[in-house]
């Protein structure tokens, strides 16, 4: 092997590259995202690689003990156990769940088989990260995805950042922020918390938790009082401006819901609308909640009437969670969803996947989404790459409901989610396989085999098109033949292929054919809405759980820098588990006062839906009534609230009445 | 307390101000053999093209000064009366943590004695040396009161003017 | 050769910095306090032009090369003077002493930090663009 292989960052949907040489691995200084610069995940991404946890062998359970069987008896148990629950119970009984870990066509296939089995019961975590965006932006925008490139932040006048705690969870976003302000740009960031991200603001509005509609309609109140929209731009670009009746938001009662001064809601809105360019970025704050859809809804009404779409350095710019989540979800790894997001209620849209993939019928209708797969009646699982077990606190409480059949795990470790399966199969990890990785900007790259697998780990395509040979599809296990047959299914990846992906900084979709340059920043001319303008809709703040004399505080759900969702890549990494090694509860210190607990005390914690047990920290950058825990720790599932939005099932991970005492 | 103050719309940019604080801060203290001392520059004449101005930027010996804050050793102290930041050569260890934290830009480097250099304000005089030097009056040496208020006279003036013609 | 510098207003206290440190050198020379978490600094050595460090190292395994500390590990007989004489507490010591030798010129911390908030410089490049930077906004309020 060559010396130094390029690759990207298999953490978060940034994408940054590095390089990865015989020894370790090498800064890319020529990166477009991250020029060089990685955070300390993506430093401590090798760690994983070699790790003795590694799963190396398919094994299967007999009783509670383990036992290692070969390839060949694995899959074809995979394959017989399939279509047994097919021809006992029907398609309803088969569920799978992709992966926003592994590549563009791994999750292609994936979703392919599924529905050749007749269901769309597949899914991906997207479900909790950004599934909100993906309704609300697809029906108002056209496109479910970020509008602008993060490098072109560095080119806004103004940065509205609302939900997102991005000096933590994506720090190389913050960069581009800060060029941004060495050129002069406001930053105001609406959080509850005084967050990292908190400190880069010129504005910093610590609003009350769930508050964020309130908010932003008391912006576009004071927009549209003040004169501040842009009139031609709603002419000619939008409809359902009309509607927009957003009078009782004024900015004294706005004040009085969100706890910010009147004041300073009428400075956003000036800033916001005043500069030549603004963009805004948003992340979990926005989209984890019971009105996560109306939340991304209020966000693009935003940026709609003062027009600050589709020009550089004005935008949206949802920032997503895993590195090929944005990939997953164009690849149709999706309850809702057909690739090239082609719903599944539009049956001419699946006629003509029907023909590619020559099937006789497809399955119609949304299928089960992750958090209704312990309540149905499932005979087989199949979950690639995805700790669900200790990423949906739904699944977490009724784990036990999720096994009432076959269960197959493909994992590069043995997280808790394997540990109830009957069959798991050893996968390859990002740098061991080929093929291509979407960022949260809709950049693909193409990534290189750099490293052996351990023991007997194959990549997750080889394992797919193995099952599917014996189920009678013949889907082959090359990657490069795989993403051309995308380059039909998907219409925003028409002129993808290896070598545009291979290029440094791979190409942003769309690409309608191979010589096109890709498209940094969408709706330039037009929305993709099917009558091509964005439509405008109003939305109000809704009733969220609110505080009682049982649970007087708010628990809010995050993460922290050094580590990275359920954990079971960042846990395993010593350079950042020394650093942050257990759970702990942020609390303000006059809260700790209020309730006895001193710094560093075992508390518990309490919701209406469970009990955990943390190390409390006392810090003012917690916002007075509330806590914070991290949600890479399985301790809160436990307390996480089960609300649903009803539009894109995502829980409300951010908002649960809750109190807190010492545990002695 | 006194300060000096840089009025950049009187600046010329003719540097006499450099050239009087390398005179007073040298051995000699003679303009000739000043030069070949090769004095360590304490006040920097910054052009701005763009402005098509120049300003003499020297230590502001800020009230709450960040230098001071910063350094690890004691090197740089404030006098509690005058407000004069003061540097001592003999504790400075040359970490330049001063130096990246100045908003002016006004800490040096003294390249022989490997430590930071700064406007001491010229302890020895009465009126800084480069105040003395400056012809154009673009430096100016007073208590901020007076100055403040002297800057209040013009425009004061001017209102009640504007005041009584149009009442007449 | 330049030096490290911190522009703390950058800093988000991610501490890639000392990760990437570890990584390159097993353990980490450089270390990122947070200060009532609501601001974050670096600590690292300074590399300092009179270098406390090398002036008591008596016996000359530290030294003082052009604008750099350089290191012997032979003739270093682990007494810790230095380690007393650091006023940023940047050298650690257990069976060898941790110091930063500038990664042979390119530090992987500069390189790694996400917000350029520390950076490879010459002080003079660094107070010079700061300087003419004031003076702009000075100037600015004059014209205006």
């Amino acid at each position: 092997m060559t010396a130094r292989i390029p690759t990207v960052c298999p953490y978060c949907a940034v994408g940054c590259g590095f390089y990865i040489t015989r020894n370790g691995m090498e800064y890319m200084q020529d990166h477009p995202v991250n020029e060089g610069a990685l955070c300390p995940k993506g430093n401590a991404a090798l760690d994983v690689l070699n790790h003795v946890d590694r799963l190396r062998y398919p094994m299967m359970r007999i009783g509670d003990d383990w036992i290692r069987v070969s390839w060949s008896e694995a899959l074809d148990r995979v394959a017989e156990e399939m279509q047994r629950a097919l021809r006992e119970k029907g398609p309803g009984a088969l569920a799978f769940l992709g992966s926003a870990k592994c590549t563009n066509e791994e999750n292609y296939i994936f979703q392919k088989i599924a529905r050749l089995m007749g269901t769309n019961s597949i899914d991906n975590s997207a479900r909790r990260c950004h599934s909100p965006t993906i309704i609300a932006l697809r029906r108002m925008l056209g496109t479910p995805a970020m509008t602008n490139p993060v490098s072109d932040l560095a080119l806004s006048d103004c940065i509205f950042i609302i939900g997102s705690n991005l000096a933590e969870n994506h720090p190389v976003v913050a960069r581009w922020i800060l060029r941004a302000k060495d050129r002069g740009a406001a930053v105001i960031v609406a959080d509850p918390r005084v967050t990292p991200t908190a400190w880069l603001a010129d504005l910093h509005l610590q609003l009350n938790p769930g508050t964020d509609i309130a908010l932003i309609n008391g912006m576009i109140n004071v927009i549209l009082n003040e004169g501040l929209e842009n009139s031609s731009f709603i002419k000619e670009r939008t409809s359902g401006f009309e509607g927009l009746d957003l009078s009782d938001y004024t900015p004294e009662r706005v004040s009085s819901i969100t706890g910010l001064r009147a004041g300073d809601i009428v400075r956003a809105a000036r800033l916001y609308a005043k500069a030549g360019a603004s963009s805004i970025v948003y992340c979990m704050g926005i989209t984890q909640h019971s009105c996560g859809t109306e939340n991304v809804t209020a966000c693009a009404n935003l940026a709609l009437v003062c027009g600050h779409v589709g020009r550089p350095g004005a935008g949206i710019l949802p920032l997503r969670g895993q590195n090929n989540v944005q990939g997953a979800c164009d690849m149709g790894a999706l309850a809702d969803f057909y690739p090239g997001w082609r719903s599944v209620d539009d049956s001419r849209a699946i006629d003509e996947l029907r023909r590619l993939w020559n099937a006789r019928a497809l399955p119609l209708g949304r299928g089960l989404t992750a958090d209704m797969m312990p309540e149905a009646d499932l005979r087989f699982l199949y979950v690639m790459g995805e700790d669900i077990v200790n990423s949906h606190p739904a699944v977490s409480r009724r784990r036990e409901r999720l096994k009432r059949g076959f269960m197959v795990v493909q994992d590069i470790f043995m997280t808790d989610t394997a540990r109830i399966a009957d069959l798991v199969l050893p996968a390859a990890a990002w740098a061991e396989k080929e093929g291509t990785f979407t960022s949260t900007e809709r950049r693909v790259q193409w990534v290189s085999r750099a490293r052996e697998a351990p023991g007997e780990a194959r990549p997750d395509l080889w394992i797919l098109s193995e099952v599917a040979a014996r189920l009678g599809f013949d889907l082959s296990p090359e990657p490069e033949e795989v993403l051309a047959e995308i380059n039909q299914a998907v219409p925003a990846y028409r002129g993808i292929s290896r070598s545009n992906a291979g290029a440094r900084g791979g190409i942003i979709w769309p690409c309608p054919h191979p010589d096109h340059p890709g498209t940094p920043v969408l709706h330039t001319e037009r929305f993709s809405t099917p009558d091509g303008r964005a439509r405008i809709s109003p939305v109000h703040h809704p009733a969220l759980e609110r505080t009682s004399p049982q649970h007087p505080l708010i628990l809010i759900t995050g993460r922290v820098v050094l580590h990275y969702n359920a954990g079971s890549m960042s846990m395993r990494s010593e350079g950042l588990v020394k650093r942050e090694p257990e759970i702990r509860i942020d609390v303000h210190p006059e809260d700790a006062a209020r309730f006895g607990v001193a710094d560093g005390d075992a508390v518990m914690i309490e919701t209406r839906w469970g009990r955990a047990r943390a190390r409390a920290k006392l810090t003012p950058r917690q916002k007075r009534g509330t806590l914070f825990m991290p949600f890479h720790f399985p301790e809160t599932n436990l307390v996480a609230s089960e609300i649903i939005d009803e539009k894109s099932m995502m829980p409300e991970l951010k908002v649960a009445a809750c109190r807190i005492w010492r545990a002695d | 307390m006194k300060e000096i103050l840089v009025r950049p719309e009187r600046c010329v940019g003719c540097r006499s101000c450099e050239i009087a604080c390398a005179v007073e801060h040298s051995q000699s203290r003679d303009l000739l053999k000043a030069l070949s001392e090769m004095p360590q520059r304490r006040l920097y004449v910054e052009h701005v093209p763009e402005y098509s101005l120049a300003v003499p930027m020297l230590c502001r010996h800020c009230e709450d000064a960040p230098c001071v804050a910063v350094c690890p050793t004691g090197a740089l102290t404030q006098d509690a009366l005058t407000g004069v930041v003061r540097h001592n050569r003999d504790i400075c260890i040359g970490c330049w943590t001063c130096a990246s934290v100045c908003t002016y830009g006004v800490i040096g480097r003294d390249r022989r004695a490997r430590v930071a250099i700064k406007c001491d304000r010229c302890p020895d005089r009465e009126v800084p040396a480069c105040v003395s030097a400056c012809p154009t009056r673009a430096l100016i040496y007073g208590e901020v009161e007076e100055v403040s208020r002297a800057r209040r006279a013009a425009p004061a003036l001017k209102f009640a003017q504007g005041v009584a013609a149009s009442s007449r | 050769m330049g030096k490290i510098y911190l522009d703390p207003e950058r800093c988000i206290g991610c501490r890639s910095c000392e990760v990437a440190c570890e990584r390159e050198h097993g353990h980490p020379r450089i270390s990122v306090d947070k200060v009532k978490d609501l601001a974050a600094v670096p600590v690292y050595c300074h590399q300092c032009d009179t270098a406390p460090c090398a002036a008591v190292c008596y016996t000359g395994s530290l030294r003082l090369d052009g604008d750099m500390v350089v290191f012997d590990p032979d003739l270093c007989t682990l007494c810790g003077l230095c380690f007393v004489a650091c006023p940023f507490g940047a050298i650690e010591l257990d069976s060898v002493i941790h110091r930063c030798d500038l990664c042979g010129g390119t530090p992987v911390c500069v390189m790694t930090c996400p917000t350029e908030a520390l950076q490879l410089e010459d002080i003079d490049a660094i107070t010079g663009s700061t300087r003419s930077r004031a003076a702009g906004v000075l100037a600015a309020r004059v014209r205006v």
